[in-house]
């Protein structure tokens, strides 16, 4: 009874919530639409929707870095860069190692793979050292210091040019960004591998010591490094994840995009990263938040962006303003809930004063 | 009264009901996907659909990036694939990106135009554009070298250092400048800057030339957003020095006037999204394959011809480009 | 006091004036510019401070939010906001007084940024989600049908006196647009030292809740600094407006990081509490200049521009750190601890 209680009382729970009211309004507007012959059909069905989120989940990987980051209490805007970056040295060094071979080659391409994912830790890496030696400095200057400089590395590596790879193995990755087909549905291939990695860090964050330990630095760094904790070196480590988990998104992207490369994409994903994980429930103060949650949060703004584009026909521009009205509102209003809780206990305290007050004049 | 305001309703419904049955494109469901919201050539670009709409009935709907990203225009499409369109048109951001989304597209029979700018040809049915990249770069040339008299420094001031259809321009001006031509002898090419489609990066990016070249003579600026914020800065720091590019006539008018700029070009973004139209209907019917050699009706254009484009793509030129002076400026200004 | 003064080593200087190592580092790099680029400072030295006037404006405001430890990314969608409503009104011809276009863009500003600040202060929600979302949002209505819709502010809707109003005008030979920025800089500089509210604001940035004991309003306070913040983007969105005579949906998109980059090289701690209207300047200078420089100099490349300037403003902050550090050491040192 307790547990369904506090369930109740839930930042997941008010986000199921959401998501079903939503999916409400979304139905019903899509009816209104097909019955009025506003739209020629449905738009507005589950396999429909599922097999739309792909663009939504591309993101989600980086997510799960920005998470970790986060429930520290730190925040990384460069993870974006990050991705191009390491994106942009998957292209060049496959170039290298393939050379143009019309066939592609298997092995320049685990190769360049595993480089990719190298650079993407490396430059985690070197966030997470400039973190943890200044800690003057916050994090978000050290990440828009290395942002710009990885941005303009990738520019460095291939200038405008877009690198396309048309040989069948680099074609594999658009694998990537494949439909499975399970009987009517089609899931998007990254949304069980996003599932997947989302058990594994769910498990490490909410079950393991050391996940706890992550939370612990965000709720008081100083008292958990007094506890015996290595705060930095959990910071480091946590900063060379998120890094490694943008060069993941940055394959998926390139799967994504006909498997070309460009040096000016991902431009703004740590945005959308941020602003997942924090509808999700974390934020930058640090401390709290769960894998749940931002999953639910992922497919939220997958659900909001589809049916505000697709049934009320928004434009592109105008689906960013919902995503600032259910950021601002999201972290708003469980705290305006709390004041009045809070307004509300101390009224009642004073009055019970004011009665034994009272009593005692009387 | 009554009755005649009733036999006049009645008639204008017959009317319309018959003007509705006699439309080509009824039924027809077009999605539309530029590269960039907020950019006035593309709202030309739309009218231009607009305006074949009600010639032939087809229902569409348009939408671009916020941030002119392809990854952007990738969603947009998902989106478009998911409510059942018959046909996109789309001007891409970035060949090669698109390639595989519009595959897809087509694996569900749906057609695939780019208009404006190229969706790689594996993935696309039809490219329509106003016309070949040559004649597009070597027209500013010309121009830029009669405006400054045949002899002197001369810069071009691009989009996205990224952007395809500009770098294939730049490169044609630059194949015609090596050409050892007697026409451009005299005139000294100091190099490209990109002012990345943004006002103010344009308007920096020319300072610094301006600076740099202190005897440049002519800019070339084939880029709509960089044109008004090059001829600003020209006029600003107050030098004589000449602009051409492909301009809107009313980003443009004020400079035509003031003598910054003799002569610029574009094409009609209207006729793009009209032709475009007219092709989309066409093959969503199955009458036009978009094959190379192929004719099609395109309403007040008249017939064009399908061609090979460079790419090995089938492509449709419009062949016109117009030219903005201080006579003809005025008469495009509420146009485009 | 004779003695004790003759103790403290030279580079102490350094380290409590920090704007004196960022001053020797823009002179480096005009000595380094000038030897690739003859006569460059003769040329330039106006344009940089023209093209920095807007940043300039925008830092003013920017090291207020710092001060009190928030931060402000709203800034550049605020500048685009402002910009385009009083360009729109313009075009339609509501209003046609060069006076009124400021009054009315600072005015517009210090709305959303006063309503940042109430979420931020009363909502208790982090200033950089706040600010990002408004961002967002406020952006997001420009292309809107009632604002600009799909086209932009072109310089055909504005009136020539208003164009002509920072740029054709100008006062010891500097255009007005460059005096407007000292003038806003002068008055940040002496409402945050010799007023009262101004050095609460330092007080609520060091140490908020002794700053409450001491009976001062942390929460108006936060309110005012981010009011004042979204005036000066108000401002610099009228000012881009007359400096370009053109505004459109991306108008300075992104910007916001170097404002607070320009801030940080000034030695703004972003923790709040410390930071001088001196080294801001003198930050927002070398951004101006860097932007302006690196075209010249024939790498020309905007996004190489933004790697030399991730590098600098990477190395500047280390720096200043290092500095800070040596100098703690050495205090210690003084005191035989």
């Amino acid at each position: 009874m307790q547990k369904v209680k506090s369930f109740l009382k839930s930042w997941e729970f008010f986000l199921i919530l959401l998501l079903v009211v939503m999916c409400a309004v979304f139905k019903v507007a899509d009816s209104v639409n097909v019955a009025s012959g506003v739209s020629r059909k449905s738009v507005f069905y589950f396999a429909n929707v599922l097999r739309s989120m792909r663009p939504y989940f591309l993101y989600s990987f980086m997510t799960l870095g920005m998470m970790l980051i986060l429930a520290m209490g730190d925040i990384d805007i460069s993870v974006g860069a990050i991705g191009t970056l390491s994106v942009v040295t998957l292209g060049v060094v496959y170039n290298k190692l393939a050379g143009g071979a019309e066939e592609g080659s298997p092995m320049a391409l685990v190769a360049a793979l595993a480089v990719c994912l190298l650079v993407g830790a490396l430059c985690g890496a070197l966030n997470g050292f400039l973190v943890t030696r200044f800690k003057e400095l916050f994090p978000m200057i050290i990440t828009l210091a290395t942002q710009l400089f990885f941005r303009g590395f990738s520019y460095l590596l291939i200038g405008g040019e877009t690198l396309t790879f048309k040989d069948p193995t680099f074609k594999s990755l658009s694998n990537l960004n494949q439909l499975l087909k399970i009987g009517e549905l089609q899931i998007p291939i990254s949304i069980p591998i996003y599932l997947a990695l989302a058990v594994v860090f769910y498990i490490w964050l909410h079950q393991t010591g050391n996940g706890r330990k992550i939370f612990a630095i965000g709720t008081n760094s100083a008292a958990t490094y007094y506890s015996g904790v290595r705060v930095d070196r959990i910071k480091f480590w946590c900063f060379v994840i998120a890094g490694f988990m943008s060069a993941v998104t940055g394959i998926f992207f390139v799967g994504n995009s006909s498997s070309s490369v460009k040096a000016d994409i991902m431009d703004g994903y740590h945005m959308y990263a941020i602003a997942a994980a924090v509808l999700g429930g974390f934020s930058t103060d640090g401390g709290k938040g769960s894998v749940i949650g931002a999953t639910i949060s992922l497919v939220i703004f997958g659900v909001v962006k589809f049916g505000l584009g697709n049934i009320f026909s928004f434009p592109d521009s105008a689906v960013n303003l919902s995503v600032g009205v259910i950021l601002i509102l999201s972290v708003l209003g469980p705290n305006l809930l709390e004041d009045a809780q809070n307004r509300r206990k101390v009224r009642l305290r004073r009055a019970e004063t004011a009665k034994l007050n009272a009593a005692k004049a009387a | 009264m009554k009755k005649v305001l009733a036999l006049v309703l009645a008639l204008m419904l017959v009317l319309s009901v018959a003007a509705f049955a006699e439309k080509a494109g009824e039924g027809i469901y077009i999605g539309v996907v530029y590269k960039q919201s907020g950019n006035a050539y593309f709202q030309a670009g739309v009218t231009g659909f607009e305006k074949a709409a009600e010639e032939l009935g087809f229902e569409f709907e348009h939408d671009g990036p916020d941030d002119g990203s392809s990854d952007g225009q990738i969603r947009i499409i998902e989106g478009y694939i998911a409510k059942g369109v018959d046909v996109l048109c789309i001007s891409a951001n970035d060949p090669a990106a698109l390639v595989d989304v519009c595959n897809e597209a087509r694996e569900q029979g749906i057609k695939v135009i780019s208009w404006d700018a190229k969706v790689d040809a594996e993935g696309r049915d039809l490219d329509v554009e106003p016309a070949s990249a040559q004649v597009i770069g070597v027209t500013q040339l010309d121009s830029i070298v009669n405006s400054i008299g045949g002899e002197g420094q001369i810069a071009i001031l691009s989009a996205m250092a990224t952007a395809p259809n500009q770098n294939l321009w730049i490169s044609f001006i630059e194949e015609a400048l090596n050409s050892g031509d007697e026409k451009y002898a005299n005139i000294e090419y100091v190099g490209t800057v990109y002012g990345d489609d943004e006002y103010t990066k344009s308007f920096n990016e020319t300072q610094a030339l301006l600076d740099k070249y202190p005897d440049l003579k002519g800019i070339i600026v084939p880029t709509t957003v960089g044109g008004p914020a090059v001829c600003k800065c020209i006029q600003d720091a107050g030098r004589d020095v000449k602009v051409t590019g492909l301009t809107l006539a009313s980003d443009m008018k004020e400079f035509i006037d003031a003598g910054i700029a003799d002569e610029t070009f574009l094409w009609n973004p209207i006729e793009l999204g009209y032709a475009s139209s007219y092709a989309a209907v066409a093959m969503a019917k199955g009458e036009f394959k978009g094959e190379v050699g192929e004719k099609i009706e395109c309403g007040e254009l008249g017939e064009l011809e399908v061609t090979e484009s460079d790419d090995g793509g089938s492509i449709l030129f419009l062949n016109k480009l117009n030219s903005f002076t201080k006579d003809t400026v005025d008469a495009w200004v509420d146009i485009l | 006091m004779q003695t004790k003064k003759e103790r403290k080593p030279i580079y102490s200087i350094l380290i409590e004036h920090r704007e004196i190592p960022l001053l020797a580092v823009l002179a480096l790099l005009l000595i380094a510019v000038s030897l690739r680029v003859p006569g460059y400072l003769g040329n330039s030295w106006l344009n940089v401070l023209k093209n920095g006037s807007i940043n300039m404006v925008l830092c003013c405001g920017m090291l207020c939010v710092l001060l009190i430890g928030s931060i402000d990314i709203s800034i550049t969608a605020i500048l685009a906001f402002a910009g385009a409503v009083a360009g729109k009104l313009m075009g339609d011809g509501a209003v046609q007084s060069t006076i009124v276009m400021f009054l009315l863009g600072i005015g517009i500003g210090a709305v959303i940024g006063a309503l940042n600040g109430v979420l931020m202060s009363y909502g208790r929600v982090i200033a950089l989600i706040v600010t990002l979302s408004t961002s967002y949002i406020v952006r997001a209505l420009i292309p809107m049908d009632w604002l600009l819709g799909m086209n932009k502010i072109n310089p055909t809707q504005l009136t020539q006196a208003f164009k002509d109003s920072l740029i054709n005008h100008s006062f010891l030979g500097l255009p007005f647009l460059v005096w407007l920025a000292v003038l806003v800089v002068v008055i940040t500089g002496v409402f945050l030292k010799y007023t009262r509210t101004g050095r609460n604001l330092y007080a609520v940035g060091s140490n908020a809740e002794a700053a409450q004991m001491r009976g001062v309003p942390i929460n108006r306070i936060r309110v005012l600094a981010h009011t004042i913040c979204g005036a000066t983007a108000g401002l610099a969105g009228i000012m881009w407006l007359a400096f370009y005579a053109a505004i459109e949906k991306g108008s300075a998109l992104g910007d916001e990081m170097f404002t607070i980059a320009a801030c940080v090289l000034g030695g703004v701690a972003v923790t709040g509490g410390y930071g001088k209207i001196s080294g801001v300047v003198i930050g927002a200078l070398m951004i101006a200049f860097i932007d302006h420089a690196i075209p010249q100099m024939g790498i020309g490349n905007s996004m190489i521009t933004e790697f030399i300037k991730g590098i600098l403003l990477l190395v500047a902050i280390l720096l200043n750190v290092i500095l800070q550090r040596v100098a703690e050491k050495q205090d210690l040192a003084r005191r035989n601890i």
